[in-house]
């Protein structure tokens, strides 16, 4: 049982230390790393990593806390914005991931794909309602362009980012879970 | 999800902002040392692979600037006599762009990494008396005001950020606001209804900052330069499209203006 504990909670401190790790590479490298003038968007990705590490609820926590730290590192917006929409995004990719996704590497890229794209138009839905409507003057193209290139970036950073949080996870109730099922289905 | 959304409603209250703000200082003011040495270490890869991307882009931005040497060359002769009537035109008028406001001159240490909002981190902060709200300026005119400040960095909020408006004086005694629309998109400029007779603006035109009474910024600082004008069918205001003089992706140095309302 304390043997439980305590490797559950190093898996934790293992968690925070790659969100705070995500959180100084976006600040610093992130930004220097603009295609056609958009960055990436590496706490989105550990986000949607944490939701296929470790399903819905430890999803929605590990989004949550990368959408804060993302808050916090800005000025701009609301704080809890961030917060509330990554939360969304680890909670959806872990309910996926636990109901219908199939398990492995290959599914990996399109999921991060596909779960930017829906990430940040949940962004600007949520941003809308909490009065940030100047982000929609940014316009369809150059937002059109954010979310492309965002989700091509996810895509292309999905697998190593999966890996990483699987390791950092591991001792993790729900990661460890995640792992065994995956390892019964694949016989 | 309610925590988040606590956050939220915190941040709208007046009381929670305070506390929101003092969290995000602390923040910043522990990353702000990482930030610089792990940016000065890796921007280089960072610009390897952003130019490996966007070469043709480079390569015609290299044309574009030589040939702009070029004109610059044949207009340097000219360049004193038009300086000299700038210098009695401003001094006449006072301009406090101008005119001995204190500033502090402060180097870019970071570009914000989010493409929903446009701010960079400078290296002098509360220490050096600088204050949410100051008006910043960098070689060419208007580069954004300061939106926050811990003790040895600040973040400036750039004049292409959406959430970015600074009054402008147009022609015929008419005033505007120009707002940011972020990205790489030009600022635009709505007419503020007045009696007066409709503006009459060109393309070319630079505008400059209104700094009438609570405006944020002192009058006389160049904002842009009009790239487009046209009236909407049915309006009688004209839509107005400028382009920042400032160039927010090159900021190397900027001026901090020590400079509040009055």
């Amino acid at each position: 049982m304390v043997a439980a504990v305590t490797s559950a909670t190093v898996a934790r401190l293992r968690v925070v230390l790659v969100l705070l790790a995500g959180v100084v590479l976006q600040t610093t490298f992130g930004a220097d790393l603009r295609v056609l003038g958009v960055a990436p968007d590496l706490m989105l990705l550990l986000a949607v990593a944490g939701g296929l590490s470790c399903g819905p609820e430890a999803g929605a926590v590990i989004g949550f806390c990368a959408g804060l730290l993302a808050d916090l590192s800005l000025t701009t917006t609301p704080m809890g914005l961030f917060a509330l929409s990554w939360c969304l995004v680890g909670f959806v990719v872990g309910w996926a991931r636990t109901n219908f996704l199939p398990e492995g590497r290959p599914v990996e890229p399109l999921v991060g794909f596909v779960a930017t794209l829906g990430g940040i138009g949940v962004y600007l839905a949520v941003g809308d309602l909490a009065g940030q409507s100047s982000i929609l003057t940014m316009g369809p193209h150059w937002l059109l362009r954010v979310a492309l290139i965002e989700a091509g970036w996810n895509a292309l950073l999905a697998v190593p980012a999966a890996w990483l949080m699987r390791r950092a996870a591991r001792g993790l109730r729900s990661a460890d879970r995640l792992g065994r099922t995956d390892a019964l289905a694949s016989g | 999800m309610l925590v988040s959304l606590t956050l939220l409603a915190l941040d709208a209250s007046g009381h929670g902002r305070s506390a929101v703000r003092a969290a995000r200082d602390a923040f910043t003011t522990v990353l702000a040392p990482v930030q610089t040495g792990i940016h000065a270490a890796l921007r280089p890869v960072g610009n390897f692979i952003t130019g490996a991307v966007d070469y043709g882009q480079v390569e015609a931005q290299n044309r574009h600037l030589r040939a702009e040497i070029a004109g610059l060359r044949n207009t340097a002769a000219a360049a004193g006599f038009a300086r000299q009537q700038a210098d009695e035109v401003l001094g006449l008028q006072h301009l406090p762009f101008v005119d001995g406001i204190p500033k502090v001159t402060a180097q870019v240490i970071d570009i914000g990494g989010s493409n929903f909002s446009s701010t960079v981190t400078v290296d002098r902060g509360r220490d050096a008396g600088v204050v949410v709200g100051q008006p910043v300026v960098a070689a060419g005119g208007l580069a954004g005001s300061v939106s926050a400040v811990t003790a040895h960095t600040a973040t400036v909020t750039l004049l292409t950020d959406p959430s970015f408006v600074v009054g402008v004086a147009l022609p015929e005694h008419n005033t505007g606001s120009a707002a940011g629309r972020g990205g790489s998109s030009p600022m635009q400029v709505t007419v503020l209804p007045t009696s007066a007779a409709a503006p009459k603006l060109h393309r070319g035109e630079v505008l400059f900052t209104s700094g009438l009474s609570m405006e944020d910024f002192p009058a006389g600082i160049p904002v842009g330069r009009v790239t487009s004008v046209s009236t909407p069918t049915g309006e009688t205001e004209p839509v107005v499209d400028l382009r920042p003089l400032v160039d927010p992706a090159g900021l190397g140095y900027v001026d901090i203006l020590l400079w509040s309302p009055q």
